[in-house]
Formats: C-alpha cells, structure tokens, sequence
C-alpha cells in the first residue's frame, strides 16, 4: 500500500520510488494512449509498452522491499515541470510527442544512476533490465513519429514543441535542485529530476 | 454540430474505460470532482475529440475543462468557427 511518510529525499529507496512512481505514471499515460490507437502496429507497440510499465514498477517494488524500505508517494516534478511548459496535449501525436521526451529523459537517468559509483549488483542488474525495454521504447515511438512527419510535415513541429519543452522543464529543475542544494548545504545530485 | 450532438460525444468519452453509462452523465457532471478527471484523463478526452471530430479545442490546463456542459458548448463553439473561417 502507498502511504505518506516521512523518508529523507537522500535516502537511495526515496530515488527508487521516484523511479517506480515514474512507471507507475507512465503506465497510466501508455494506458490511455492505447485506448486512443489508430493502427494495429501502434496498438500492439503500446500493449507491449504497457506491459513494460507495469513490470519495472513491479521490478522497483521488489528492489524497495528488499532494501526493507517502504513504497511512498512521491511528487513528480519532472512530468509536472512538462506539462507547464507544453500544455495538455490534445491529439494522439502530442501525446506520443511527450512520451518521446520522456522516454528518452528515463534512458538517461538511468544510465546516469548506472555510471555511479557504489551502485549495489542487484540494482545494476534492474537498471540493465529496464534499459533495454526503455531503448525499444523511443525506437519505435520515433520510428512513429516519423512516420506521421512523413504524412504530414507539421508533425515535426510538435515533436520540436516536446523537446523545448522538456528543455525547459529540465532547466526548471535544475535552478530547484540548485536552491534546495545550496539551502540544505548537500550535493544537487540526490535531487536530480524524476525519469 | 448541435449542442446535443456534442453533449453525446462528450459524454461516450468521458464514459469510456470508467464502467460508466453515458446516461448516468449529465451537462453539470463535474470532470474533476465528480469523475476525479486527472490531466491523463484529459488529455485522452481532448485527442479522442480530435479523433472524432478533427478540432484541437483551445485547453491550456485541467482547470479549463470543468464540466461535460463546458466542453460540448466548447466544441460546437469552435466547429461554428471553424465552419464559418471555411466559407
């Protein structure tokens, strides 16, 4: 059960929640983007897709159980940082747009988190596992996109309008973690936007 | 479109995925209070009107989208002014 509590955002379980917290989210948002598919490829890539979520949640609740840590909400600034600066998106392009960004903005995280050092095996092991889902992920929702750029050139504007806005979102999070640093006197890095 | 039709289109989505029947919505079924819309529940609501109907309404937050009656007056609004840029 999520329950409220008051875990210390240094504490590594807090990062593992943010990244279950993230899937957790993300599977809402491939849920409904699949309800919304209009061709039996984008279909199938999303049900799969869904699958994906909802497993790394699953991995993250094991990997925070055996640590003998607890399951705790978490804000998400990062997709909340997103939506400010793009908007609720209003068609199924928009939608994978973000997914796009985002996606890409979880490989990154958690390739960072695997370039730490100290990172226990059994850790670099889920984050190994994840990440190749999370490749598969932006290949084919690029692969998408593209597909709709080359049916209709306008397209390419609204992915352009997604990375701005995951720019700015990054940028948004960065001056945040910045003035949390410097006010609590500890590294930026425990900080680090949500995947 | 009349206002009616709206309200139907508006409602089968609001329903959909909800166990839900779209007589059990009404003009004055709140989004967010009574449904518990979240911003993914209206992004989907938006791209399946845009699905359905091809216009993009002019949403920037949640706290745009109140009511069913809002957004179904909200789309016959937009569909007569997109009728009358067209002629």
């Amino acid at each position: 059960m999520i329950k409220t509590s008051g875990i210390d955002s240094r504490d590594p379980v807090w990062l593992l929640n943010e990244y279950r917290a993230a899937e957790v989210h993300g599977a809402g948002a491939i849920m409904r983007m699949a309800r919304l598919a209009d061709s039996t490829t984008l279909s199938s890539d999303l049900s799969r897709h869904l699958r994906d979520e909802a497993i790394h949640a699953w991995l993250w609740t094991q990997a925070i159980n055996e640590m003998g840590g607890e399951i705790v909400e978490v804000a998400q600034p990062y997709q909340a940082r997103l939506g400010v600066h793009f908007g609720i998106p209003r068609t199924l392009t928009e939608m994978l747009a973000l997914t796009l960004v985002s996606e890409k903005r979880g490989v990154a995280q958690y390739n960072e988190h695997l370039d730490l050092p100290d990172v226990s095996p059994r850790i670099q092991r889920t984050l190994r596992g994840i990440l190749k889902d999370e490749n598969w992920h932006v290949r084919y929702i690029n692969e998408e996109l593209q597909n709709r750029v080359r049916e209709d050139r306008r397209v390419q504007d609204v992915i352009d309008r997604a990375h701005i806005a995951e720019e700015q979102a990054i940028t948004d999070l960065a001056a945040a973690a910045s003035d949390a640093s410097r006010d609590a006197g500890r590294d930026p890095a425990w900080l680090s936007p949500a995947s | 479109m009349t206002e009616q039709e709206a309200m139907a289109l508006v409602a089968r989505f609001v329903c959909r995925g909800r166990h839900l029947d779209p007589s059990q919505v009404s003009e004055t079924t709140n989004l967010a209070d009574e449904l518990g819309f979240d911003s993914l529940d209206a992004a989907e609501l938006l791209a399946a009107l845009h699905q359905e109907t091809g216009l993009q309404l002019e949403v920037c937050s949640i706290t745009d989208i109140k009511t069913v009656g809002d957004i179904a007056r909200s789309l016959t609004g937009y569909a007569s002014q997109q009728e009358v840029s067209q002629r």
